[in-house]
Formats: C-alpha cells, structure tokens, sequence
C-alpha cells in the first residue's frame, strides 16, 4: 500500500481551474472544426499493436504502453490518432470521399514527454481522406489556424515544408541509403560546415549542389519559394516547390500568410508524412503546438488506398502558451 | 535589442572560443579577469556569456536559457540533447576509446560479459549495444577511471583519450577507438528561427574563420 497517495510518473490530476479551461478550450476548437464541416468521431483507448506497427515503422515500439487480451493478442494504448482514423476511413467508411473528420481524445506514450513530462496527452485535430489536391491541405491550415485564433492565440506560426522537395534533391543526387541519412541528418542538425563538406566529398555539382548546401539555412517567408524556382532542379523537387506555392497561394486567398514561415530545412525522420509537412510554434516554447501534413500511403495499410492529410493540436502544450500570462479571462469561472 | 545569449564550457574551451567571438567582432573585456563573475557582457551589451560546467551546456542550450552553446562532442554524445548542432569547430580535438590492461590487446571479445567502468554510461552503452552488439555491464565511476580495471572493478573502461599519457602511466593501452571528439557550435532550434539573422551571421563569420585556418 506504499503507492496508494501518489499516481504513476508521467500523469496527472487535472484540478478544478485548469479542468474549467481545457473543457472550454476543446469545446471552442471542436465548435471550430464542425463550423467547416468536420464530423467528430472518437476511437477507442485500445487498439491492436498490429494497426502501429509496420515495415516503417509509426510509432517506435519501445514507445507504446502494451498488454495482452485474453487470446494472447498484443494492445496497446493507442499512442497516436490518425492511425486509428485512417482504419475507421478504410473500413467504415469506403464508400464516403471526400471524409472530413474531426476528433478530441487522449494519447499515451511510454515515454515521458520532454517538456511536460507526460505519458498522456489530449490531441484534438482534423483530417480529410479522399483528396489529393493542395486545396485539402489549404482548408485543413486555415481550419489550424482558424481554431488557434479562437482559443485566444495570439502570437503563434505555422511552418511549413515539402518533403518532396529533400526526397527529389536526394533522388537527382543518385546518392544510397545510407548516404541519404547522413545527408538528412546533417541537414536536421542544422550541421552547416559538416554538410558542405559531405556535398563536396559525394562529388554533387551545380544547381543540385547549391540547393542541397543551403538546405539548413531555408527558413523564412513566403520569398524563399520564388528564389528556389529558379533553380534547374529534378521534376520531384519541381513538382514539391509548384505544390508548396498551391497551398501558399490558397493561404493568401483565405487572408491567412500572416501566420506562415517555410522551413525546408525540416527533415525529420520521415513517419507517415508524404508531401506537405508543417509544425506550429509559439514564441519562446520549444515544442510545436501543432503538427500536420500529409499521409497518402497510410489509409492503403488498411486495405483502401486513398490520399489523406491532417493535423492535430496538442491540447496540453496549448494550455501551456494560454497560460503563460495567468488563465485568460475567456477560460475563466465566472463567480 | 535583445541579448544574445551564449553558454561557454567552463575551462579551455571558452578561451579558444573567446577567440572566435573576438574575430566576429564580439568583445568581452570582462572575460579576461581574473575575478570571473558567471554571466559576463560584451561592450556594446547585446551578447550575454554564460560560463557553465560542460556537461550543463547542452541543458542551458535546449531549454532556451541559451541560444548558442559551445561544448565538447563527448558531452553532446552522452547528453543526447535535443538541439542543432551547426558546426565542427575543431579545437578540443581527442577521441573516445575503449582501454584496459595491454594482455586484452586483440582479445577483447574473449571477455563473455565485460565490465566496463565510464563517466561516460550512454556513450559505453550504445558503443557496445550498436557498434558490437554485445551486453555489458556499466559501471559509473565519476573521477580517476584509469583505476577501475587496476583495482578489479572493471574490465576494461571507456574515456576520452587527448595523448594518451595518462593511460600510459598506469600501464593501460587504448583496445579500440569509439570516435573522434572536437568543440562544436550548438543552437536552440527556436532561437534559430526567432534570431535567425544575428545566429546565422555568427555561423558565418565561423564558418569562414575555419575556412581560413584549413579546417
């Protein structure tokens, strides 16, 4: 009985204050999402291992929280929510495309986060299975930042990549595998000199051999795009910069550019993500509040093949950036 | 303007890096007294100095109270940061090595299960897991590792080796090398959106200052 006045690392109680504010906080984004057509689903807690795991993996397996059922399958508490969304596109909802979804649920990891220092999130997010267009990739941002605004954000951007664009410069290079991660990750690391040198020694040249040198320092506004067109680049590069422009161009439609930088230089390694990738940052927090982009290969692993793209916001890290000068008086009990 | 704000290893390190700052047009007179306070300013009070202990740098970096650390790669190695590591600045070069007793000189792998003695438990952990494939034991030591395998602690320790000497005179031999270790130029990854400009131009100046040493 030793453990009985404590929880378990990597929880916690959520107390009176902030319950009033997270319930209000998930409310205003869910009312958000359905206002552009987003239906809320929710998925159970427990899935089968076998949903997260794969040739590549999602989620890496020491990160999951498992256990058995009574026939000795492998459970696990479901460490993501687009994996669960995606089987529930291919198997209860074939028939319907486009398939605008919305959710508000708990996430758990086996690993303590590292700034928070939890095991269990809320994540609340959209998704649209069925299109491949950059007008789905549009509407889902402007959806992002429509919800942050209404949640009393007010100093937040939305960064933007396509990780097409690395994936053509790597294929052009004509570079192995193993070649391609050191490239990658000295681009991650931001490994400037280290990076010049790996180019020069892997005998690159011209226009291919600027791009992939200056891949670290490509981060900025919406300009950067237009100096990289001139580039002579491989069709996949071109193509990823035309398709970033569409989204920038939809963004510009919808009043929203204000929020948005590109970083081409974020290549992390690459999950499920297939084209547009973008995170949400708030000034001084270290982690994004939002991630997305784009996962057209996923909804195939449930056996229906379908373009999909969607982000989520990590609830716990948006109270955090609300909080940072007291509870606002919007989340407030009113005495 | 806002500071600038850079963590220094305490010790050799932020001399030599001194020098680079000095060269990029960074100027701290107070750097030079004897009497070191813990934060220190450069003329024109835009760069703040941290001087800190090695193996914190990477923490000041990651969390933001820095923007720019310069620290060792054997810390970044064992600390596992999440930040940008932009550049190899070369001083402070030595190596990681695995050393014992010269009897295990090309008999390493007889030893079933190996006790390794280290300041460095991560480094050791992932050589042998990822290098050789193999469990060991590890065993932390904070000071004087040479003496593990001397006294029977340890079969063999992991360490940083600069000459050699000090292995040397306690009759221990280098059995293989991890990988080499030099200073390098970290930076919090939101800073290097937020003060893009002033961090970028900093990289530069360095960048070309290596250039011109032929690094």
């Amino acid at each position: 009985m030793k453990w009985k006045l404590y929880i378990p690392d990597g929880v916690q109680d959520i107390l009176a204050e902030d319950s009033f504010m997270k319930r209000k906080l998930e409310y205003t984004m869910m009312t958000t999402f359905r206002h552009r057509h987003f239906h809320e689903i929710a998925t159970p807690s427990i899935e089968f291992f076998d949903s997260f795991s794969g040739q590549k993996d999602i989620i890496s397996q020491e990160n999951m929280v498992k256990f058995f059922d009574e026939e000795g399958r492998i459970l696990v508490l479901k460490p993501d929510l687009t994996v669960p969304v995606a089987r529930v596109a291919a198997t209860k909802y074939k028939e319907i495309r486009p398939f605008n979804v919305c959710y508000c649920q708990n996430i758990f990891r086996n690993k303590k986060d590292r700034y928070l220092d939890l095991k269990e999130f809320t994540q609340a997010g959209c998704e649209i299975i069925g299109i491949g267009d950059p007008s789905a990739d549009g509407e889902l941002i402007v959806t992002a930042i429509e919800s942050l605004k209404n949640a009393g954000l007010t100093d937040f951007t939305i960064e933007l990549n396509q990780i097409d664009y690395f994936k053509g410069l790597m294929a052009d290079s004509g570079l192995d595998d193993s070649a391609v991660e050191i490239v990658r990750q000295l681009v991650d690391k931001k490994d400037f000199l280290g990076l010049e040198k790996e180019v020069e020694s892997l005998g690159l040249q011209g226009d291919l051999k600027t791009a992939v040198v200056e891949l670290p320092y490509l981060y900025g506004g919406v300009e950067l795009l237009e100096r990289l067109q001139k580039l002579d680049l491989g069709e996949c590069s071109r193509n990823a910069l035309r398709n970033l422009g569409d989204v920038l161009t939809y963004l510009e439609k919808a009043n929203c550019l204000s929020w948005i930088a590109i970083d081409m230089g974020m290549v992390p390694t690459l999950h499920y993500y297939t084209g547009l990738v973008y995170q949400g940052f708030v000034p001084g927090m270290g982690m994004p509040i939002l991630s997305g982009g784009r996962y057209d290969d996923l909804v195939a692993k449930f056996g229906e093949p379908s373009p999909a793209t969607g982000f989520s916001v990590n609830v716990n890290y948006l109270m955090e950036a609300l909080k940072r000068d007291g509870i606002p008086a919007m989340y407030r009990e009113e005495e | 303007m806002e500071y600038l704000n850079v963590a220094l290893a305490k010790g050799r390190l932020a001399d030599l890096s001194m020098d680079f700052f000095e060269k990029s047009g960074i100027h701290c007179p107070e750097f030079d007294n004897p009497e070191r306070k813990l934060i220190l300013f450069d003329e024109t009070k835009t760069v703040r100095f941290f001087l800190g202990k090695p193996s914190d740098i990477p923490t000041f970096v990651e969390y933001g109270a820095a923007d720019i650390g310069i620290v060792g790669k054997d810390t970044l190695l064992e600390e596992h940061r999440d930040l940008y590591e932009v550049l190899d600045l070369g001083f402070g070069a030595c190596k990681f090595s695995v050393a014992g007793p010269p009897e295990l000189k090309d008999s390493l792998d007889s030893i079933h299960r190996k006790k390794v003695a280290t300041k460095y438990p991560h480094v050791a952990q992932e050589y042998f897991r990822e290098e050789k494939k193999e469990r060991v034991e590890i065993i932390k030591i904070n000071g004087s590792v040479e003496l593990a395998p001397l006294v029977g602690l340890a079969d063999v320790i992991v360490d940083i080796v600069q000459s050699g000497a000090t292995l040397d005179a306690n009759g221990l031999v280098v059995l293989e090398d991890i990988c080499p270790i030099s200073a390098r130029m970290v930076v919090n990854k939101v800073s290097m959106k937020t003060k893009n400009d002033r961090i970028i131009q900093l990289i530069e100046s360095f960048k070309e200052q290596l250039l011109k040493r032929g690094n």
